[in-house]
């Protein structure tokens, strides 16, 4: 027997050759659809935006990123179309309740310029009647189509300016209307939002008891890979979810971040590993139970094997990369060393000590291979997959887990996201930027740390000698604050998150310590020389400097010269202080 | 016959050799693309007038007379600064007697003013040591250099030294004087220099200076405002630096005692402009812009001086690049094709190295459009060949040395040259085709850089450019294009928006 909610699950990866559904348009009209869609904030924000007055709104992102789901949603909302309904390439609706004209654009990409422009005018000739216009576009035939339509107006409109404005809208992503050349519009970019958190939920989508009920009465229920899977993780639901999350946000953070349809690919492939329902077989169960198993399919692997097939699925090229089972792990010692699987779930524990010894036999009895043969050490990554996913932790060993697979000071940053923590806390994290600006500003700061000041010398980065610097300011590090912001999101009103940052009492503006730019810091202040920073970051960290120059230059007169002599015996601070004809040393 | 900027009255193009003819006057082989920066910022911190002291003006400008007049500019030389600072670093061998005993009296001189620290004991050598050492850490130009011809970042206007070259005889004749070290004997043993030798500062400064004053009269003066008080904001930004430079020339001038209070050659020196090829004017909107953007952008002092050394070689060399075929064929069409492929089997490569064995071929070609025959009955034994190839060294070979010098010629040595980009000519180029905080989409940045420079790197570019003749590789443009994509990646300078849809910034914003 055969659930075709499962078969529906694996259209919508690419893993394998029926990918039906792996394009928007075909998903939104399979009726599990329905089911498994996610209402966005966004959508809400969006009809609230048209309500409020007319507009033109702009909906660019990458493919994947969701953008033909939310205009879905919104003309069903709004009653203009059914939920099975497909949408037209371009159509001009009534609104009923607003008693207004909406017109919308599926895809401006799939136009010619001519009917880019058209649509375009249109669009802004229906707001001009009261109505609004939802416009889904890539960005490249957006700003070309933009800038033919601004031809049309006036002969002498400036070009690179509308580029610029729509670029920056893009960038900055805030959701309010502003102007291009002439026009209003609402310039929404998908690719900018932050979807991590739309995982939980996505994920819970998926697992709505009764769509995965047809499974129960299935001959081959009991050993069925997906439908254990399936078994499993409702279970754990919780814990599973946690590593996930923390995946994906990690992903984010280093500018890695995946789309929403690769999210379900990932996911719906490490549910069902993209196996047959219907030729599914009793033979080889408890085998096929392990090597199908959430915990390696998330991976890409089909038992200790790394399927060539799942590579094709983004998330998984880049769990693999990060090599997160070869890792020194919290339970690595319990299960290699003590063959001890009391630390892993319940659900997963019996098969995977039975699976170990199984496989271990040989080598128990003739250890001389052990550590040179692939198969053990296949074992033990197998092994480590499992645990990642399905050990048991304290909350302590939660954190261990996360700072061994991802970086030390994630689990940090990921606590630092989600709530207010003590002042205490941000005072340690205070002396470790501040140990990493003295690190970086001014290199050997033996001696000099105690005075509780950070200086700044004016320093070449081309040549190692400079042995003596002159300083240009300085900071009581009692002025350098590291402090939480909350952000509130525009778009998704229920997804508030704390921002960290550095704020220095003489400088306005506040510098963003993201996780990468945290993480620097973090390496440098545990005495790391051959850290290097993301290009990206490079600038941030150089125009930070340049401000705190700035700000804290000494006030004081030219005629105190203060330098930095560097010693052999470490640094020392000399005081010129030189009038006319006298030079005053101290 | 070129057209010059200024329009000198008195001048006679014939007369002067080939190269100066098409290039302006002049373009020298053995400036090193750091002098460039030191002698246009010589110029341009000076105080300046014409040639007769009709017109005048106070520094820090872009004055040029209009009056017909050569420019004239008085830089001051700080002789005793300049040994103070380079003498002790300086090759053994060029370390002449006379400026031994001139040191040691400065020095002596100097540590009588010191008043020590009650708490701490540091000698006076070790306090004078430290002030040395301290400008010194600021070296940009040493070498086996003598000390009288090296050289500072230009981090204060009182580290901008203009170029003073000591004669081995007279170093050694002003040290065997008897009243060596009377007060009168001081002054000689600074002002015996050659000022106006014009070795290292071979006058490419001049040209820039010349070039950059043109073009801010033929632009708005927000423009000229703007590049005015940027540079000036970048020289003077270091107060510190200012007060100890001037503190230790002040104490020497104390010892030399001269009695003449405004001293040729002491206190100051005369140096006269020449001239430029009027077409120069023809990038001048680009060379403001590109200036602009580069000294609004907010970066470390260093970083700021060293991009824009890089770029005014970068507008020297565009400059020769244009005057070629401006004179050749009448029109700027000679393209930079940039390899980035970093595949000696792409036919990018090929492409590349012909395009740039073309532009060497022009640049030196153009030469041959100047009155060879009223320079060469001018000169006492002067004759085609050795004028042509005088020539070349000053035009395609300055061309090359000074594009491999910043790494813009690859390789460095043996065949195959061609354009290429690294990590510092990229950064050259956002931050002086992009204003500071503001971003384009990677296709209108390409775009740029081939209305500002000529380069092509894309097949969009490629394809515009040479739309006449057969171009059978625009495929392998695309390459290119993706490798520089890449490298602007990994500069920190170009996202993914969204969709297939980068965009390059100039996150310099104050």
């Amino acid at each position: 027997m055969t659930n075709p909610y499962v078969q529906y699950l694996q259209s919508m990866n690419n893993a394998s050759s029926t990918n039906d559904n792996a394009i928007a348009e075909s998903q939104i009209t399979s009726p599990y659809y329905d089911h498994i869609r996610i209402e966005r904030e966004l959508g809400t924000y969006l009809i609230k935006t048209i309500k409020e007055k007319p507009s033109v709104i702009l909906l660019t992102g990458h493919a994947g990123d969701g953008k033909t789901g939310l205009l879905h949603q919104i003309l069903s909302t709004l009653n203009v179309i059914r939920s099975q309904d497909n949408l037209k390439i371009k159509d001009v609706c009534y609104i009923e309740e607003l008693s207004s004209l909406l017109l919308y654009v599926k895809d401006m990409s799939e136009l010619t310029l001519q009917e880019q422009v058209a649509y375009l005018k249109e669009g802004f000739e229906v707001k001009a009647q009261g109505g609004s216009a939802i416009i889904i576009s890539n960005t490249g035939p957006l700003i070309e189509a933009f800038k033919e339509y601004e031809k049309t107006i006036s002969s002498n409109a400036d070009l690179d300016a509308i580029e610029m404005d729509i670029l920056k809208m893009m960038d900055n992503n805030g959701g309010e209307a502003k102007f291009v050349g002439q026009h209003e519009v609402v310039l929404i970019n998908l690719a900018r939002i932050d979807n991590t958190d739309l995982v939980p939920k996505l994920f819970e989508k998926i697992l709505q008891p009764d769509l995965w009920s047809p499974c129960q009465t299935c001959s081959v229920a009991g050993s069925c890979p997906i439908y254990n899977n399936y078994n499993t993780i409702r279970e754990n639901k919780e814990s599973v979810i946690t590593f996930i999350e923390a995946f994906y946000r990690w992903l984010y953070e280093t500018d890695k971040r995946l789309t929403i349809r690769q999210i379900l690919a990932h996911l719906t492939y490490s549910l069902t590993g993209n196996l047959d329902c219907g030729t599914l077989s009793i033979k080889k169960t408890e085998e096929n139970l392990f090597n199908y198993h959430f915990a390696n399919l998330f991976f890409g692997y089909i038992g200790t094997k790394s399927s060539s097939d799942a590579l094709k699925i983004k998330a998984i090229q880049e769990i693999q990369s990060l090599r997160i089972d070869e890792k020194e792990l919290p339970h690595n010692y319990n299960i290699f060393v003590r063959n001890d699987f009391s630390k892993l779930k319940k659900e997963v524990r019996y098969m995977s000590e039975k699976f170990w010894f199984n496989e271990m036999r040989f080598y128990n009895r003739n250890s001389s291979n052990l550590h040179s043969d692939e198969k053990p050490y296949l074992l033990r990554k197998a092994m480590r997959r499992m645990q990642v996913l399905f050990g048991e932790y304290s909350y302590e060993e939660q954190e261990l887990l996360l700072a061994k697979v991802f970086t030390p000071i994630f689990p940090k940053y990921l606590k630092l996201r989600e709530e207010l923590i003590k002042k205490r806390e941000l005072r340690i994290l205070e002396k470790m930027v501040v140990r990493a600006l003295n690190l970086i500003l001014v290199g050997n700061i033996e001696g000099l740390q105690a005075e509780e000041v950070l200086y700044l010398p004016l320093k070449r980065n081309d040549v190692d000698v400079q042995s003596v610097q002159l300083l240009l300011g300085k900071v009581n590090t009692t002025e350098i604050l590291v402090v939480q912001k909350e952000v509130e999101s525009k778009f998704d009103g229920k997804v508030n998150f704390y921002k960290l940052e550095i704020k220095l009492s003489k400088i306005e503006e506040s510098f963003p310590l993201s996780l990468l730019l945290l993480d620097y810091f973090d390496n440098i202040a545990r005495g790391s020389v051959s850290t290097k920073l993301n290009p990206s970051l490079t600038h941030g960290v150089d125009k930070m400097k340049a401000k705190i120059y700035k700000a804290y230059k000494f006030k004081e007169e030219a005629e105190e010269v203060k330098v930095l002599v560097q010693t052999l015996k470490g640094p020392i601070l000399v005081n010129l202080e030189i009038d006319d004809n006298k030079i005053y040393v101290d | 016959m070129i057209k010059p900027y200024p329009p000198l009255k008195d001048l006679i193009i014939p007369e002067k050799n080939p190269q100066t003819q098409i290039y302006g006057q002049r373009l020298y082989k053995d400036q090193t693309h750091y002098e460039y920066l030191l002698e246009f910022l010589v110029v341009f911190i000076s105080k300046k007038s014409d040639a007769n002291y009709v017109d005048s003006d106070e520094g820090f400008s872009f004055f040029v007379p209009t009056n017909g007049k050569k420019l004239a500019y008085f830089p001051i030389p700080r002789m005793g600064l300049k040994r103070f600072i380079f003498f002790n670093h300086s090759d053994q061998e060029k370390r002449f007697n006379i400026d031994k005993e001139a040191m040691a009296t400065h020095r002596n001189y100097l540590t009588t003013l010191i008043n020590e620290s009650k708490k701490k004991d540091y000698s006076k050598e070790f306090v004078l040591d430290v002030m040395q050492d301290l400008l010194f850490g600021f070296n940009a130009i040493t070498g086996k250099r003598s000390w009288s011809a090296q050289a500072l970042l230009p981090l204060s206007p009182e580290m901008i030294f203009c170029e003073a070259i000591g004669n081995r005889e007279t170093r050694i004749k002003l040290g065997n004087t008897e009243n060596k070290s009377s007060e009168k004997n001081w002054v000689e043993v600074d002002k015996k220099f050659n000022f106006d030798q014009h070795a290292f500062m071979a006058r490419g400064g001049e040209v820039y200076y010349l070039h950059v004053a043109q073009s801010l009269q033929n632009t708005s003066p927000e423009y000229k405002e703007l590049i005015t008080s940027g540079i000036k904001e970048m020289l003077t930004s270091i107060e510190q630096l200012s007060h100890i430079s001037t503190f230790i020339q002040k104490q020497w001038e104390e010892i030399v005692d001269n009695p003449n209070n405004n001293d040729l050659n002491f206190h100051y020196i005369k140096k006269t402009a020449e001239f430029i090829p009027d077409t120069y004017h023809k990038r001048g909107e680009f060379t403001v812009k590109e200036i602009c953007n580069l000294v609004r952008c907010e970066l470390d002092p260093f970083e700021k001086i060293k991009l824009f050394g890089t770029l005014i070689v970068i507008q020297i060399i565009r400059l020769m690049t244009l005057q070629a075929t401006e004179t050749i064929k009448g029109v700027d069409s000679q393209e930079w094709l940039i390899d980035l492929t970093n595949n000696s089997k792409s036919p990018i490569r090929k492409i590349a190295v012909n395009s740039y064995r073309e532009l060497e071929e022009n640049i030196y070609r153009a030469v041959h459009y100047a009155d060879i025959q009223s320079y060469i009955d001018k000169i006492k034994n002067m004759n085609d060949t050795k004028a042509l190839e005088a020539a070349a060294k000053d035009t395609n070979l300055l061309v090359r040395r000074l594009a491999k010098s910043i790494n813009f010629v690859i390789p460095n040595k043996g065949p195959s040259m061609r354009f290429s980009l690294n990590e510092d000519l990229v950064k050259v180029l956002v931050l002086t085709l992009i204003a500071p905080g503001e971003r384009l989409l990677f296709s209108t940045f390409l775009k740029k850089c081939y209305e500002h420079f000529k380069i092509i790197i894309g097949a969009r570019e490629a394809a515009y450019h040479f739309h006449e003749k057969e171009i059978t590789h625009l495929v392998d443009f695309d390459e290119n294009e993706a490798a520089f994509q890449e490298l602007l990646k990994d500069c920190g300078f170009l996202r993914n928006l969204s969709d297939a849809t980068s965009i390059v910034e100039n996150p310099f914003k104050g």
